[in-house]
């Protein structure tokens, strides 16, 4: 019995081309308009940077490593602390850390491309313009740095950077992790001086090395955030139109047809959430095509859109009950207007609000929107159902709620008419 | 087949209709004729189990309908006077959702769409959308739409309102040969008492929410057996005439319409002296006066003081 309602609704959907704009072009329009325009004020957006840098390396590691095993095997050290330290400097050889773990690691090594040049070259480089820096390692680097890490002697430990100032954003960079670089290798001398056993996980060059989630540029982020904001206007329309056949008095011809008021009622529940989910896998699909907006565990990434599909039916079967008790259109209007504005701003749809605070964060979270957005950026990052399980419940807890409640208000015989 | 048993409908204060007692028999075409705001869409509402009594009963072959209003809906066809479609659909789409909420299907649903369209003339139009029909053709289809489960009994609220004379006939003839071919029983409401006089075996006058007469056309009819309507045409209306003609003892009812004023009054009397005096009195061109066999207009008028289009 359900059936025919669903046809009915979706021909009529699809025959309302004013609906179907709001519904599905302007989404896409908004995504490229905030996707392009906010491009570079997310995490996950990669600049567009290549910058040639020069490591002039005036130190020879290997010499520095055998004369400073050298000075430790004379100290007179227990033999467990030479041991120690012996295996601590094989792994603290800073030139190797440098080169290898920071400028060619999987995140840095796409924006610098690194040459090392060998002492007689350097005037010849540091009149080249095409390097963004010039690093210059002096001599007995690592000699003078091992030396203060485990033994406190006391030397001059410094780089030489040498900043190309035509290419002022990408030397800044190169600063930037040499600056980082410093600062861990004072870490360590800090650590070292203490006494401490040396952490042999390498230095890396990475700006964020807590979280393994992927970053999130902008075309992804609003693409989530548009899809759960347009999501809440077929709630609105279906209600919509759920009133104006009351009005059109369509309404009495199903119920004198012996229908239920349940079977109409569960039709609408349907009937919204198969055209928010189809309505979803469009903007996904075209986000797909025309974005390159990519979903990883795809099995997640459906049962997440199910499960806020099903609350945005619980939304539209309480809508049309609201309208048919107060017999009037007003309620999907003020939601509409109103709420799906405020919805959306609460939820993340417009800028990530959940970062200013947690309050927020939790608030907006209670929004379906917000709920299936967070969700949907963690799909993105790489979760899988486990990782978004207790928002797929929430969201399916949502829809039953409303439902529930919708159908405790709808007006009973002789009170709908 | 039908019965109505002292209906009464009352809206906060407002009394829609009081004590309204009716029966139908099987096979009949009855009539429900009263002005807008009478009462007439209520009593159908509830009769037709829509809305609930706010007291009386109504009976179909002796039960209750307000306890088991799911008993009537299969039997019964409802054209509502406003056309209850879906305009973004096609005809066939129409009948198609509400053959399928009916429990039809398949080739039975297939059929009866078809056999739907030839009655109500629409067949070469399925495919379009209702809202490229003209008001007839959606009239038409409002009226498929009742007919497609094959009730037993259809219920016809306004039928005709804001149609072409043309569509108003088709209708008209169509409810004709329901009746004649098929057997099906009409409750049949309008205010155009030529309707109602054309198509109806028997009919009921409903005003201001109760039954004020009825019976056969003949019946009412003969409620002014007593009396003549008399018809004077004018060249302009003057307040001053129809001041004293109200103001005559003999003249029991006034009526301005156009250029013409309705008068009832008594078959004894002849006052075709009295009115061209009254003329010359208030300095009104008369163009004809004429004596005509009542109608229901006159009917209504004589029992409720106005006319049904008031």
């Amino acid at each position: 019995m359900i059936f025919p309602f669903i046809k009915k609704d979706l021909l009529v959907m699809i025959r309302n081309r004013q609906e179907l704009l709001v519904l599905l072009l302007m989404p896409i329009v908004l995504i490229a308009i905030l996707g392009f325009a906010l491009g570079g004020v997310l995490k996950g957006d990669s600049p567009n940077i290549h910058a040639k840098v020069a490591i002039i390396n005036n130190d020879n590691e290997q010499e520095d490593l055998q004369q400073f095993i050298k000075d430790i095997e004379n100290a007179g050290l227990p033999t467990e602390a030479e041991m120690s330290m012996k295996t601590g400097a094989q792994s603290l050889l800073p030139v190797a850390i440098l080169t290898e773990d920071v400028f060619d690691s999987e995140e840095l090594k796409k924006y610098f491309e690194v040459e090392i040049i060998k002492p007689e070259q350097a005037e010849k480089v540091k009149k080249d313009d095409n390097y963004a820096a010039i690093i210059e390692i002096p001599e007995k680097f690592t000699y003078h740095l091992l030396s203060k890490v485990f033994l406190d002697k006391s030397a001059e430990i410094s780089l030489q950077l040498y900043k190309n100032e035509g290419k002022q954003g990408t030397s800044n960079l190169v600063e930037d992790v040499i600056r980082q670089f410093q600062k861990q290798l004072t870490t360590m001398t800090i650590v070292g001086k203490n006494g401490i056993q040396l952490d042999t996980e390498p230095i890396t060059g990475t700006i964020e090395t807590v979280s393994k989630k992927e970053p999130i540029n902008s075309m992804q982020y609003y693409t989530v955030g548009m899809s759960v904001m347009f999501i809440m206007y077929v709630a609105s329309n279906i209600s919509s139109f759920a009133y104006r056949e009351k009005q059109l008095h369509v309404f009495n011809r199903i119920i004198l047809s012996n229908t239920s008021r349940w079977s109409y009622f569960i039709g609408i529940f349907f009937s919204t959430m198969l055209i928010a989910f189809i309505q979803q896998l469009i903007l996904y699909g075209v986000s797909a095509l025309i974005f390159h907006v990519y979903w990883g565990d795809l099995a997640a990434f459906l049962v997440l859109n199910l499960s806020l599909s099903f609350a945005i039916g619980g939304v539209a079967a309480l809508l049309t009950a609201v309208n048919y008790r107060i017999d009037s259109e007003s309620a999907s209007g003020f939601f509409s207007s109103i709420l799906v504005t405020l919805f959306s701003l609460l939820g993340g749809s417009f800028t990530p609000l959940a970062e200013v605070s947690p309050i927020i964060e939790f608030i907006g979270n209670l929004t379906p929107n917000g709920a299936g957005m967070t969700a949907l950026l963690k799909v993105l990052q790489g979760s899988g159902i486990t990782g978004i399980f207790e928002h797929v419940l929430y969201l399916i807890i949502f829809g039953i709620v409303l439902l529930s409640v919708a159908a405790f208000s709808f007006p009973k015989r002789g009170e709908a008419i | 087949m039908l019965q109505i048993m002292d209906l009464s409908k009352k809206y906060k204060n407002v009394q829609a209709v009081s004590g309204v007692n009716m029966y139908l028999e099987k096979g009949e075409i009855v009539g429900l004729l009263g002005p807008n705001g009478a009462g007439k869409s209520t009593t159908i509402s509830m009769l037709s189990s829509l809305i609930t009594p706010s007291s009386g009963d109504v009976r179909l072959h002796n039960e209750s309908i307000v306890k088991q209003p799911e008993k009537i809906r299969h039997i019964l066809g409802v054209v509502p006077q406003e056309i209850a479609l879906y305009t973004d659909l096609t005809a066939e789409e129409n009948l198609q959702f509400f053959g399928k909420i009916y429990g039809l299907q398949g080739t039975t649903l297939k059929l009866r769409i078809n056999e739907v369209l030839e009655q109500i003339g629409l067949t070469d139009r399925r495919k379009d959308l209702v809202k490229t029909f003209s008001g007839g053709m959606k009239r038409r289809l409002n009226i498929g739409v009742a007919l497609l489960h094959t009730p037993e009994m259809i219920i016809m609220d306004e039928p005709t309102v804001g149609i072409d004379p043309q569509s108003r006939n088709y209708i008209l003839e169509t409810v004709k040969r329901l009746n004649r071919e098929q057997g099906m029983t009409v409750l049949y409401t309008s205010h155009y008492m030529e309707e109602v006089e054309f198509l109806c075996d028997r009919i009921y006058i409903m005003d201001q929410g109760h039954i004020i007469a009825s019976g056969t056309k003949e019946e009412l009819k003969n409620i002014l057996s007593s009396e003549n309507t008399i018809i004077i045409k004018v060249e302009r209306i003057k307040d001053e005439l129809t001041r004293v003609l109200k103001a005559d003892p003999h003249i029991r009812q006034v009526q301005v319409q156009d250029q013409k004023i309705s008068i009832i009054v008594p078959k004894e009397e002849n006052l075709f002296q009295a009115i061209t005096h009254y003329a010359e009195e208030t300095k009104t061109k008369l163009i004809s006066i004429e004596v005509k066999a009542p109608t229901l207009e006159d009917v209504f008028l004589h029992l409720t003081g106005r006319a049904l289009r008031d």
